[in-house]
């Protein structure tokens, strides 16, 4: 049996959309039910664009969205089971040393009025988890190292500071109170190209050198592919793939992921650059299309998507697809495949 | 030699350059020749193709350039030069008009990226002032050939992350 750290099981997460007079209020179901694993020790992506639920569905994983339905528990290192449904107050101050949140944008997660130092040892402080000052100083110490930034940087500002470095000190304020579960949310997205490569090394590195378990939420298929060993793709709050990165590239198996790949721009040699547009706006997810949830969107629509939502199954080893016609992508890519003559 | 922005009308004479300049690039990875380009025309029409051509001559190379929103950083996506003009500087030339262009535009840097076993091409763009930043996998779906990233700065002041 393989080690799972987050159990997610047919999880919905309904946000109430103001009050009726009569019968139901109206509700926004930013997760629609979802069934998901992560493998302790992953580097899991998390793909979608923006309203697709995954930044809720991150934040269920901490408890730090309503559990609607379903269920989502974390197992910590030592075994403890966390049901984000049922934490009470004390399994909750051991559940928040062990699962953190790394924000999107640096420049706004950090207080302009705190120093470096405060703002790591702020997490230690606020959960008492050191009894004198030299022992949160040792540990800030050590946590900043491991982030690569300088000692001398710890007495400053963070405005002094560019987006990476700051990226940094976001991280190791996560990392202070050593969790095993993290949840890295757009954590490059507002990052230089560049930058976004260093930080994602160094997330990487962290994560073989503390074991830990990282959810990475992106927009960008492009970023995920980089780092994660699994990537699963979210569409009005559901699942629609989940595979590893270089399957998922090379054989998408529904027409959504097919689609966000065409999508990324390229102009290499080696590559036609055709990007499949998808018509239309993701729907609102206040009403969702019948059936599948993608078929108002989809160029493969049939008449059979639009009356039956189609489950997740396993369509190989590791690689699951949510589209009643994922067979018919894997033939239709064999065709592609066949050589083309070179011009003269 | 003279370098100028590309006309739409040029589209299928880049398109036999940029086959024949990559022919073995494409097949040292293993691929053959994708097909026509699909960016090509809509790249022309933007005014974001720059060909090289000797006067009154036949075209020699091409850069296709863009800039990200902010217009901080500009990306050579593609730069091609024709097999029989390889070696005289084209692409130097090249790299040098879009850097003038960064400049112009205030762009702080300039990326791109090529498969990273072509030490030839790495070894070129290092030549006009690019650095590796990072390997990684190609952006576009990992085909087991890591490409090097490579940028130039444009301000050296900034600290570095």
């Amino acid at each position: 049996m393989t080690d799972t750290a987050v159990s997610i099981r047919d999880l919905e997460v309904h946000f109430p959309l103001g009050r009726s007079l009569l019968g139901k209020p109206p509700v926004l179901k930013a997760v629609a039910g979802v069934t998901l694993d992560i493998p302790r020790g992953s580097f899991f992506g998390l793909v979608g664009e923006s309203g697709s639920g995954k930044t809720t569905l991150g934040r269920a994983t901490l408890a730090a969205a309503p559990v609607s339905a379903g269920q989502v528990t974390v197992t910590d290192r030592e075994g403890e089971v966390f049901d984000m449904a049922r934490l009470d107050r004390a399994a909750e101050t051991r559940f928040r040393r062990r699962a953190q949140l790394i924000f999107q944008d640096p420049y706004a997660a950090l207080s302009p009025r705190m120093t470096v130092r405060d703002i790591i040892a702020e997490p230690l402080e606020v959960m008492r988890l050191c009894r004198t000052r030299d022992e949160v100083n040792d540990r800030v110490r050590a946590i900043a190292a491991q982030c690569r930034l300088n000692v001398e940087h710890l007495r400053r500002f963070p405005h002094a500071f560019s987006g990476g470095q700051r990226q940094r000190i976001s991280i190791a304020r996560a990392l202070v109170t050593n969790p095993d579960y993290i949840v890295a949310d757009e954590s490059v997205a507002a990052l230089d190209v560049s930058i976004q490569a260093d930080i994602l090394n160094l997330l990487k590195q962290l994560q073989r050198d503390l074991s830990l378990t990282f959810l990475f939420i992106s927009h960008d298929l492009s970023v995920v592919a980089h780092t994660c060993d699994h990537v699963a793709v979210m569409y009005l709050g559901r699942i629609v793939e989940v595979a590893p990165p270089r399957r998922l590239f090379a054989a998408p198996r529904h027409p959504y992921t097919r689609a966000l790949i065409s999508a990324i721009p390229s102009l290499d040699p080696d590559d036609r650059g055709r990007a499949e547009r998808l018509t239309g706006e993701i729907p609102s997810p206040k009403s969702p299309p019948p059936g599948c949830a993608f078929h108002t969107r989809c160029p493969m629509v049939r008449d059979r998507c639009r009356v039956e939502a189609p489950a997740l199954r396993q369509v190989a080893d590791g690689h699951s697809a949510a589209c009643h016609f994922s067979d018919d992508l894997a033939l239709a890519r064999r065709r592609a495949d066949s050589p083309v003559r070179v011009p003269a | 030699m003279r370098i100028r922005q590309g006309q739409p009308a040029e589209g299928a004479a880049l398109e036999t350059l940029v086959a024949a300049a990559f022919l073995d690039y494409v097949r040292g990875i293993g691929r053959d020749w994708p097909g026509p380009y699909d960016w090509l025309a809509e790249r022309l029409a933007k005014g974001e193709v720059w060909v090289a051509e000797s006067i009154g001559g036949p075209l020699l190379g091409m850069a296709a350039l863009s800039q990200d929103t902010g217009a901080r950083t500009l990306t050579v996506d593609l730069l091609a030069v024709a097999p029989a003009a390889q070696g005289q500087g084209i692409g130097h030339a090249l790299l040098a008009h879009a850097e003038a262009l960064a400049r112009t535009a205030g762009a702080r840097a300039m990326h791109l990226h090529t498969v990273a076993k072509y030490d030839r091409l790495v070894r070129l763009y290092e030549g006009a002032g690019f650095r590796v930043t990072h390997t990684g996998p190609r952006p576009k779906g990992d085909d087991g050939h890591p490409r090097a990233f490579l940028r130039k700065r444009l301000d050296e002041q900034e600290t570095p992350a």
